[in-house]
């Protein structure tokens, strides 16, 4: 069987005991929301810390109210909630189709956000990295897929719900030594080879917070992969509008699962205010997606393949807000 | 020839199936023996390397450890055929796949043990690895084994011709061909493998294992311990699931025990889901080319067939695979002239061996689809076409295999009829599609592995008092509902409720010999002791009754628990009165009733492949869904008619049906053991994907019963057979759908997709005509 790791397991009740044990524990732990990604990497002894702060007693991060949801509220918690759902509804379908309902049980929304990376070379146990070889990521000196590199990672971010949250326009609270700072999630992520987003290694993700106005833009995320259930995005589009009749108002994009992080297409969303929101539009913008995306070899479908597809979800994405009769 | 029966034929959740809801079976890993040591194996994480050293001093040097055992230990090798007796215990002098066992550590707990496994130190010297079968067809500087043909990395080759092929392809009308490559697949049945060793107060050795060939671990168990064979125990704990990949004596049952002997106390091993990967045996991948040839008129005329197989490292079953691969394309249809080529070829990879529809599948896929394209280009519709030339009952095939009960014909017209074929064939819009397969398979084999004369099953029975019905066997129950057929056949009898039988089929020590759960012959073997044995208690208890009678015992009918005479002069005899009349003077009753195939088939080389008591027959209507902007593709309704001879349980055939579509269109769809350089890079239930709920079709199960006139109360087997139609029927409708036909399995969205653009730059919005559909 797999063992998981000898830890010490600390159980804080408040974000500032949880923020003074992390300092303590000087970088060398892990913050653990329901551990459904942290344990099975700890399991395949991959970066493993010897302290790991629990955050799921902690009152403050099981809020959730009118458009903000606390980091540490389970998939299965926002899944219910219907009001949320009313008044995002592009949450429904991606929750109800995020993993499984296993795993939405335990799952939270911090650890959804700050899903760890995923490569096939990677999420592998300790033998299979040890038969296969080592990479960059965990124990080795080079990337896999992208050989030569030694400095970056390249592997998928995978998670679900960060897109839709960016294109509804959410903010992001942090709590950490510094105190709290909020800002848009659009730019929390971040490629700068090492790290994949601003938050420091001892900030909590308390929340994040839709704005008011979220309510009245259309939005709609598309996801694909070869499983309804379990599997990970192989790629997915969000997308939101505000339109006026036809008219594009306002338009978000991103391209997610097809990099290390989420990509945020707002400059090429912006490109297409103003614009009707008609078939030739959307085989634009579609194309447009497509181009900008270029996928790496760390998931099963082939990246040619699933750069394509980027165009075909962005399409869907857009029909849907459109108000096109979806396909299910 | 119809009858009446009680229990036969009704809706019956298994009689094991209580302990398993209830959590009462013991699995595996359930059990629990003071004193038990923990496990874990050391494997091989190079492909091909001789073994220079293995140091095994700091691991036994840790606290907790108890001892540690590597090659040395065990010198005699095992396999689950005699001829081809190629595994070791712990690898001796060499190393063959990422993998292979090199060490085993017992430890106090299983944290020690890994770390101790660990901390064992290899040394290897590389050799050449080989990944395909292509090169490994002729000499090779290293060849994985000693005993291949010609020092190349072929295990087996076979060859066969029947009638004269190559005037059948020029005597021909039409004679499409084509080439598929199939990739490997696993069992992936939900227990992994879980075995504990306990070294006896009397110095035998009993293994605990969840294995469907309860006999032939204890064989091998006994060759590798050099004990003889009743020093040796063999405890079938519950099998969660084995779909044949339970279905070898393992080099990690022989090392438990390796180390059980060496400590003398109780060693458990677990594997996680990697290890079960690793140990495979599962479907061979290969390539398959293939020509059917056909006369104007449609009759087949003969079927050409090469396949490769890739065997991986070790044998298994190989040879059988190998052969099975040929000669179980010679049904279900007439096949005046046949001739097959195949080789099985070592690679540095998991072993390949034995998977639900053992040797059928992959071929059957190659031929149906090349029967659809023959359907095509005769302008037919490929049911008709089928019909017109399936085999029919108590005949002979070209190879002489002897046919006994067949429904075929009624399968293909039910399938056809209930899935709304005719208004649905050519008829549907570009992107939807619907296909048809047929399929046929084994009934048990009828030359048992070992060529002895002792019976392929023997069942005992013995009554006492309580009146409740012992049944002894060693047939392995592992979710197939073996234990049912057992009780069904003894309550159906001799007319007494299920629940007065009860199954003991554990323990090497107290049951008869059965050869195992694989051929799919569990049912009609131990079927057909059980009911043997069960007539002999009969016979007991109609005596009886006629001595408190003064009735002929040969009138007495059984039934609700009486013994009864109807007509002018009615009588009847309770059950309990009749056995306490049996017993009286004599003590509890007992009975034995075995099974042993009737001898048969021809005389030519490799005639017993393939042989079987009883043949079943089906077939498979597949409906699909292509998404037309992604190339996915979604099975979406799935008709499947099998002929099992006669549903003892209906239940428990429909379940093995569904479960057979679910399985089939999994590889179809999804499955596929991934390699690099002979490592698998998709070891878990994340990246090998089965089919999930979203993914399974509406099923429909059509039960077909041909009474089979040898098979108990007329059964054959259900449990495999019926996944062989799926894949190619999934595969005709693919292509019916979009005019894409996949020479590989699993279907790649990637392709379809390529497919699809290719047709949309030709222009026009793609129709479906003969024409286009054509080829
Ligand atoms: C089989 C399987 C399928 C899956 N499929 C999907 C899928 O389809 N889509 C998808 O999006 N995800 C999927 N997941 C991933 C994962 O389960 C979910 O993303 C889940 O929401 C993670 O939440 P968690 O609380 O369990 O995270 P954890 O494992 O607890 O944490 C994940 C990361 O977030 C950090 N973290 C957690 N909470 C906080 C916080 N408040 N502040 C700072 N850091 C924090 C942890 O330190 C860790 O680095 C899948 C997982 C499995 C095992
Ligand atoms: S992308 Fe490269 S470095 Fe990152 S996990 Fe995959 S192989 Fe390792």
């Amino acid at each position: 069987m797999m063992i998981l790791p000898e830890f010490e397991l600390l159980r804080p009740r408040s974000v500032p005991e949880a923020v003074a044990a992390a300092r303590a524990a000087r970088g060398r732990f892990d913050f653990l929301g329901g551990g459904t990604d942290l344990l099975c990497n700890y399991k395949w002894g991959i970066n493993v810390q010897p302290t790991v702060i629990s955050l799921r007693h902690i009152a403050e991060l099981r809020a959730r109210t009118n458009g903000s949801v606390g980091g540490g509220v389970t998939l299965a918690e926002l899944e219910g909630d219907e009001d949320f759902l009313q008044d995002f509804p592009a949450f429904r379908r991606t929750l109800a189709r995020l993993a499984s309902p296993l795993i939405r049980q335990t799952g939270t929304l911090a650890g959804n956000v700050l899903v760890d990376t995923r490569c096939i070379w990677l999420n592998q146990t300790q033998f299979a990295r040890a038969a296969l070889g080592h990479c960059l990521k965990a124990d080795g000196p080079e990337c896999r897929v992208v050989k030569g590199s030694t400095d970056r990672c390249y592997a998928n971010y995978s998670g679900d719900l960060a897109p839709v949250f960016m294109v509804y326009g959410a903010t992001v609270r942090l709590a950490g030594p510094q105190g709290e700072r909020v800002l848009p999630l659009s730019a929390f992520f971040a490629l700068d080879g090492i790290r994949r987003n601003v938050k420091a290694k001892d900030e909590i993700l308390v929340s994040l917070d839709l704005p008011a106005d979220a309510r009245t833009l259309r939005a709609s995320y598309q996801k694909f992969r070869v499983r309804e259930a379990w599997d990970f995005p192989e790629l997915a589009v969000a997308a939101a509008a505000r339109l006026d009749g036809d008219r594009i108002e306002e338009l978000h994009l991103v391209a997610n699962a097809v990099a290390s992080i989420p990509l945020w297409m707002e400059d090429l969303a912006r490109g297409y205010v103003g614009r009707t929101l008609d078939d030739a539009t959307i085989d634009a913008i579609a194309n447009d997606m497509t181009r900008a995306v270029s996928p790496v070899r760390a998931t099963l479908l082939p990246p040619s393949y699933r750069k394509q597809m980027v165009g075909v979800m962005t399409a869907r994405a857009l029909r849907e807000i459109r108000g096109d009769a979806t396909a299910a | 020839m119809t009858q009446e029966f009680t229990v036969v034929g009704s809706r019956l959740p298994l009689v094991d199936s209580w302990r398993k809801v209830t959590g009462q079976a013991v699995y595996g890993d359930d059990l629990r023996f003071p004193n038990t040591l923990l496990c874990r194996l050391v494997r091989s994480t190079v492909p091909h390397a001789r073994i220079v050293r293995v140091d095994t001093s700091r691991a036994e040097a840790m606290p907790g450890v108890r001892a540690v055992v590597t090659g040395k230990d065990a010198s005699a090798r095992f396999g689950v055929l005699p001829i081809s007796q190629d595994e070791e215990a712990l690898a001796i002098e060499k190393v063959r796949y990422v993998g292979d066992i090199v060490a085993a550590v017992a430890a106090d707990d299983e944290a020690t043990a890994a770390a101790a496994a660990a901390a064992v130190e290899v040394v290897y010297e590389r050799l050449p690895e080989y990944f395909e079968t292509g090169p490994g067809l002729a000499p090779v500087a290293e060849p994985i084994h000693a005993w291949t043909v010609d020092g190349s990395n072929t295990q087996k080759r076979v060859e066969q011709h029947f009638g004269d092929m190559d005037a059948a392809l020029d005597a021909a009308a039409v004679k499409p061909k084509a080439h598929f490559d199939f990739i490997g697949v696993g069992h992936q049945f939900t227990e992994p493998h879980s075995v504990t060793a306990v070294p006896e107060a009397d110095g035998r050795m009993s293994l605990y294992t969840p294995t469907q060939v309860p006999h032939y671990v204890h064989r091998a168990l006994a060759k590798v311990l050099e004990v003889p064979m009743h020093r040796v125990r063999v405890f079938r704990t519950a099998v969660g699931g084995g779909f044949g990949g339970k279905s070898d004596p393992f080099p990690h049952e022989m090392a438990v025990c390796l180390l059980a002997r060496k400590v003398q106390r109780p060693v458990r091993l677990t594997f996680d889901r990697e290890e079960v990967f690793l140990t495979n045996r599962g479907r061979h991948p290969g390539t398959y080319d293939v020509q059917i040839a056909f006369d104007a008129d449609g009759r087949m005329l003969g079927l050409d067939a090469r396949a490769v197989i890739d065997g991986g490292a070790f044998a298994s079953f190989g040879v059988v695979t190998t052969y099975y691969n040929g000669v179980l394309s010679q049904g279900p249809y007439k096949i005046p002239n046949f001739r097959y080529e195949g080789a099985r070829v070592y690679t540095n990879k998991a072993p390949c061996g034995a998977m639900r529809g053992h040797g059928a599948v992959n071929a059957r896929y190659a031929i149906e689809s090349v029967i659809d394209m023959a359907a095509r280009e005769l302008r037919r519709d490929p049911i008709d076409l089928r019909l017109q030339n399936v085999l029919d009952p108590y005949s002979k095939t070209t190879n002489e295999f002897r046919i006994t009960s067949n429904g075929i014909r009624e399968c293909l017209e039910r399938v056809r009829d209930e899935s709304g074929w005719t208004a649905k064939w050519g008829k549907l819009p570009f992107g939807k599609g619907i296909g048809v397969a047929a399929g046929f398979f084994i009934s048990g084999s009828a030359l048992p592995i070992h060529q002895t004369r002792t019976p392929q099953s023997t069942v005992h029975l013995k009554i006492d008092v309580d009146g409740g019905i012992t049944a002894h066997s060693m047939g392995a129950e592992i979710g197939q509902g073996s234990d049912t057929v057992i009780a069904i056949a003894v309550a159906e009898v001799l007319g007494v409720p299920l629940d007065f039988v009860r199954v003991r089929s554990e323990d090497s020590d107290t049951a008869p010999l059965d050869l195992g759960a694989y051929s799919s012959r569990g049912c009609f073997m131990i079927g057909n002791a059980a009911r043997e044995a069960a007539l002999v208690i009969r016979e007991k208890l109609a005596r009886a009754a006629a001595r408190l009678t003064g009735r002929d015992a040969s009138e007495f009918a059984f039934a609700n628990a009486t013994l009864s005479i109807d007509g002018d002069r009615p009588v009847s005899v309770s059950y309990f009165e009749a056995l306490t009349e049996a017993l009286a003077d004599n003590g509890a009753l007992l009975a034995k009733g075995w099974y042993q195939a009737p001898r048969m088939g021809g005389t030519y080389k490799g005639a017993g492949a393939g042989l079987a008591p009883a043949y079943s027959f089906n077939a498979c209507v597949a409906e699909v869904d292509v998404d037309v902007e992604t190339g996915l593709v979604r099975c979406t309704r799935m008709t499947l008619a099998h002929d099992c001879g006669r549903a003892l349980n209906r239940l428990a055939v429909e379940g093995q049906i569904e479960g057979c579509m679910h399985m089939g269109l999994g590889q179809a769809l999804l499955e596929e053991m991934r390699y690099e350089r002979g490592r698998i890079t998709n070891p878990n239930l994340l990246d090998y994907k089965i089919l999930g709920p979203f993914e399974t079709p509406e099923m429909r199960v059509i039960v077909v019963e041909s009474e089979d006139r040898e098979g108990p109360f007329g059964a054959k087997e259900a449990g495999e057979g019926p996944l062989i139609p799926v894949l190619p029927a999934l595969g005709n409708a693919l292509y019916d759908a979009v005019g894409y036909r996949s020479h590989e399995l699993p279907v790649r969205p990637a392709k379809v997709f390529q497919h699809l653009q290719t047709l949309r730059k030709g222009g026009a919005t793609p129709a479906k005509t003969w024409e286009t559909n054509g080829r």
